[in-house]
């Protein structure tokens, strides 16, 4: 189990990829963005991207079980209280392969509670190996080691 | 397939200010359980002896589930708008409430600004608050989306 303090400022994480799938974001998109553009694989060839993508949901909700793979896997994690920003900056397609790189920019201690600190990280998701796709900015919240249950 | 009738809301359409409120959304236990088996399996959205014991004290939707339910709820009722251009992103997103099982969401949507673009006269950008409340009238989310819309020409 790891703990606040062993995040360190400067530390990366790269994960293993992980392909989106067209049936996925089909099922997604009719559930949660049900743009034509995301869900009818013949009418989004009409669309602003010339073929079906990822609603930027499914693409964001896909980093956050990327960040399990190893920035947040065997962590005293409580949470999230938000994020900061997040930029889609090229649409996903079926069978992109996607991979996400973290690096932690600051850890600092919580002044309202004292049982665990902050982590601030920066996301770029790429696909295919090398072209970005979306960025993001957070924070997360992880228990002190003093306080381990 | 054909694209459905589409009634354009142009950059110039939009005002700072405007307010819309969407529908509602009931939130299910197997529906928190699957988008977080998913997405964001951690045992505070998964399972309810960790959850009680976790800082959330309860079982809770992923935030990310709450951001998903939005988007549904911000295009529900809407009219497919031509001269949307997508979304490049958002800022200052906050989850400030946990979302739970049997809740009912709404939301509402705030334009906050207009600004059409200098280098190409044929488009713009707007930012809204996008704000997600329960069914007690508590803000459980919100944040600041960007949205690219055309300009009338």
């Amino acid at each position: 189990m790891r703990y606040w303090e062993d995040f360190a400022v400067g530390q990366t994480y790269t994960t293993d990829p992980v392909i989106m799938r067209q049936a996925d974001i089909i099922r997604f998109a009719e559930k949660y963005d049900p743009q034509f553009f995301h869900t009818d694989p013949q009418a989004a060839k009409m669309g602003p991207f010339g073929k079906i993508a990822a609603s930027g949901w499914h693409t964001a909700s896909t980093g956050m079980r990327m960040m399990l793979q190893n920035l947040i896997r065997d962590v005293a994690s409580q949470g999230a209280p938000g994020v900061k920003s997040l930029r889609w900056l090229k649409p996903v397609f079926p069978d992109d392969e996607l991979t996400l790189t973290s690096e932690i920019m600051e850890t600092y201690p919580s002044g309202s509670r004292p049982k665990i600190g902050f982590v601030l990280a920066k996301h770029t998701m790429t696909r295919q190996g090398d072209e970005v796709v979306m960025t993001m900015e957070n924070v997360f919240m992880v228990l002190k080691r003093e306080h381990a249950a | 397939m054909s694209i459905p009738e589409m009634k354009a809301r142009w950059l110039d359409d939009l005002t700072v200010g405007e307010q819309r409120r969407t529908g509602t959304y009931e939130v299910t236990r197997e529906e928190i359980i699957e988008f977080a088996g998913e997405f964001d399996p951690q045992p505070f959205h998964l399972d309810d002896a960790a959850a009680d014991a976790s800082i959330f004290g309860g079982l809770c939707a992923s935030g990310w589930h709450t951001a998903s339910i939005t988007m549904r709820l911000l295009i529900e009722g809407q009219q497919l708008n031509p001269a949307a251009m997508g979304s490049p992103g958002f800022d200052e997103l906050n989850w400030f409430r946990p979302v739970r099982p049997g809740d009912t969401l709404y939301c509402t949507m705030t334009c906050l600004s207009v600004v059409p673009s200098k280098s190409k006269p044929d488009r713009g950008v707007a930012r809204f608050h996008i704000e997600t409340f329960n069914q007690a009238d508590e803000r459980v989310m919100d944040f600041k989306s960007i949205a690219m819309f055309r300009r009338k020409q």
